[in-house]
């Protein structure tokens, strides 16, 4: 069923179509499920990708302007041709100009009405009860608690040892006893490997 | 340019270095590393490079440069099996083979279907390597007479180019990563005067943001998330079948071959476009130019070529333009730089001169890698589907672990890994809003140096820009730089205008609720 789509898209002139990665392969599939659920599930991703990207613009904006700001404050030593502020100053203003197209475009696809949408209360708390938006934040924050909290002051073999063994258990990727077999066998070869194989330091 | 005999010289000398038994031990494992790599979707050639960086760090330079591009070589190969028997590209360079790869497999010839994208792998990289080999030194005639200017429109060309051509959908947003590639490069002491740009009081910041722990944040983490955060079963349903073509097929499909070779060396030719693009390219050309067009997409082998050719000719394209112009054509070439920079080589036009011989060194050894890529293909085609059945969830949380080493090792230093998390989540977020990475990582490289080239050419004209206007090379880049940004913005045109027919309906029911 994919597969067809896949196709029938690419002959139906959309362009050549990147699928970047699995994720994206992945994405498809689930918004075929989407086309054969629900209409007003599929029409919900149409309007929050524009939507995103007016958010985005408006961040773009705000940061071109920055960088402008901050670019004039900078010291001029000689002349202002060769000041270490003007290459800055002209990226701030890019950054600015295309964040404001990125905008237009995203106002034109009918950002505003999406925005009403993703805004409102049950998209909100939508939001952050989806499946894969809590598990990319519990991710994102193992890998914090990794990365910022034990790296450093524990050592790098227990600190890998103890994430890969939460990650896991947190992805319930196979039964706990082979999860702790996987987690210190992965642990004693990326050590080993690393320190003594390829003489890298670890952390 | 010096003669052609001395050329050739250079040539047999560099065959007989890597004609050496631990040079083609290192290409033979480092191919099969990559090719698994490849395979298992999820874990891309470009992550794999990354990672693999500061393996290099102690080897001897010929070392580092066969186990490297032997790894790139093989894990765009590898992307087809997973391609080819489950419809998901192992690595986004064999998006387009599985178009008819996928239903090649459905009616039980997928492996048949592999070993023709394997072979055509194989010719591309050939071919490709021979224009590498034979155009590089012309190219090199031109580059040594490159200033300051050109070198500024150059890396400025460089990201509009990427931007259009990565940014498909939207090129807007493929220049927005490119530019914010810029800025983040400019983190740190300036490279004229020292003087510290967007540190916010930071001494970790002076030495500005690293390039390897970027990349490795950019392709690992981000990669990581991105699986891991997806609910993602696959099932391999298709019988893999016999692994010899048919009679006749692989005759005919040479002339394919060469053609995608060539298109796959000139986009990998062209900075920052990468694999995935050549192949979508020479598959759309390839399918124009066909006398069986209507068989693309349902199994035809010809379009099965024109998309696996094209990606594995990428890289030896992509080798030119890093080699000449210090230029990276991909993202995995941008690794390789980094590696050989760290080996004390310097790209650019320079090279001819202070090492004429490592240009033909990376030829060489990607027609060795492509070689050895050919016959261990061929002969791990079955035992890969035992390799596409991994579980995922094992395999991506351990690859962070190698992540935090890949970017401490550079430089010894714990805020690197922090950066390069910092760059992991940043490139997550913004590929959940469809921005390319590949800009990115162009930006960050050529940042600097578009910096420094810019306000020198500046002061060359005294503060004026009609002096510069008048250098004839500038020009065409110029035009270049401007063609680059019309097309993209048509590109966008059009594929709007396509989209509202297609999805007429769809936003007609909107208008009413």
């Amino acid at each position: 069923m994919s597969q067809q789509i896949d196709v029938n898209r690419e002959e139906a002139g959309e362009g050549r179509q990147v699928n970047m990665n699995v994720a994206d392969a992945a994405e498809i599939q689930q918004g075929n499920a989407n086309i054969e659920g629900t209409g007003e599930n599929q029409q919900g991703n149409v309007n929050r990708k524009a939507a995103g990207d007016f958010i985005i613009s408006v961040l773009l904006i705000i940061i071109g302007i920055y960088v402008m700001i901050e670019a004039l404050n900078m010291k001029v030593f000689r002349y202002f041709i060769d000041a270490p502020g003007l290459f800055p100053l002209i990226l701030g203003a890019i950054l600015t100009v295309l964040g404001a197209i990125l905008a237009i475009q995203s106002l034109k696809n009918g950002a505003w009405p999406a925005l009403k949408v993703v805004f409102s209360k049950e998209s909100v708390k939508d939001f952050i009860m989806n499946d894969k938006t809590v598990r990319a934040l519990v991710l994102i924050a193992l890998m914090i608690v990794y990365i910022y909290v034990l790296i450093g002051r524990v050592h790098f073999a227990i600190a890998t040892m103890l994430y890969l063994t939460a990650t896991m258990f947190y992805l319930r990727a196979t039964k706990w006893w082979i999860i702790l077999i996987i987690s210190a066998v992965a642990t004693a070869v990326i050590c080993v490997a690393f320190q003594y194989g390829f003489r890298v330091p670890l952390p | 340019m010096t003669s052609f005999v001395t050329q050739m010289e250079l040539l047999f000398s560099s065959f007989k270095a890597v004609i050496s038994p631990d040079i083609l031990l290192i290409i033979a494992c480092a191919t099969t590393l990559g090719i698994v790599v490849g395979a298992i979707p999820g874990l891309t050639g470009t992550m794999a490079l990354a990672l693999l960086i500061n393996v290099t760090y102690h080897m001897k330079l010929e070392h580092a440069v066969a186990f490297l591009l032997s790894v790139y070589v093989g894990a765009i190969m590898g992307g087809c099996y997973s391609a080819i028997m489950i419809n998901i590209p192992g690595t986004p360079a064999a998006a387009a083979t599985a178009l008819d790869g996928f239903p090649l497999a459905k009616q039980g010839k997928g492996g048949k279907a592999i070993t023709v994208g394997i072979i055509s792998s194989f010719f591309g990289t050939v071919f490709s390597c021979l224009i590498l080999i034979f155009a590089t030194p012309y190219i090199y005639t031109i580059a040594l007479k490159f200033s300051q200017w050109e070198y500024f429109l150059l890396a400025f060309f460089g990201i509009t180019i990427c931007g259009s051509l990565a940014g498909d959908k939207s090129p807007v947003k493929g220049w927005i990563v490119g530019f914010l590639g810029f800025l983040a490069a400019m983190v740190g002491m300036d490279t004229i005067y020292s003087y510290p740009r967007f540190t916010f009081g930071s001494k970790d910041l002076l030495a500005g943001v690293q390039l390897i722990p970027a990349l490795i944040g950019v392709f690992g983490i981000s990669e990581v998330l991105t699986v891991l955060s997806e609910k993602v079963p696959y099932t391999i349903e298709q019988k893999i079948g016999s692994v010899l073509p048919e009679k006749g097929v692989i005759r005919k499909l040479i002339l394919p071959a060469i053609r995608s070779g060539l298109i796959g060396a000139g986009i990998g030719a062209v900075p920052g476009a990468g694999e995935d693009i050549a192949a979508w390219v020479s598959y759309d050309t390839g399918r124009r130019r066909s006398k069986e067009r209507d068989k693309f997409g349902k199994g035809s082998y010809e379009g099965l070529v024109c998309a696996e050719a094209a990606n594995n000719a990428c890289i030896p394209g992509a080798m030119i333009p890093l080699l000449t112009l210090s230029i990276p054509g991909s993202p995995q070439a941008a690794m390789f730089m980094a590696a050989i920079i760290l080996h004390g080589v310097k790209p650019g036009p320079m090279l001819s001169i202070e090492d004429p011989g490592f240009m033909y060194t990376t030829g060489v050894t990607l027609l060795f890698a492509a070689f050895f890529m050919m016959i261990i293909g061929i002969l791990l085609t079955k035992p890969m589907v035992h390799v596409l059945k991994l579980n995922r969830k094992i395999l991506m949380p351990i690859v962070v672990p190698m992540t935090v080493i890949g970017a401490y090792a550079t430089n010894v230093n714990i805020f690197d890994i922090k950066v390069m998390f910092i760059f992991g989540v940043l490139g997550f977020i913004l590929r959940k809003f469809e921005f390319p990475m590949a800009p990115l990582v162009l930006g960050l490289i050529l940042g600097n140096m578009a910096d420094k080239a810019f306000r020198q050419a500046l002061m060359q004209g005294q503060g004026s820009v009609i002096p510069l206007l008048g250098r004839p090379v500038g020009l065409i880049l110029i035009a270049a730089i401007i063609l680059s940004l019309y097309s993209g913005f048509r590109r966008y045109g059009k594929n709007k205008k396509a989209k509202l027919e297609a999805a007429g309906s769809t936003v007609g029911h909107r208008d009413t609720i």
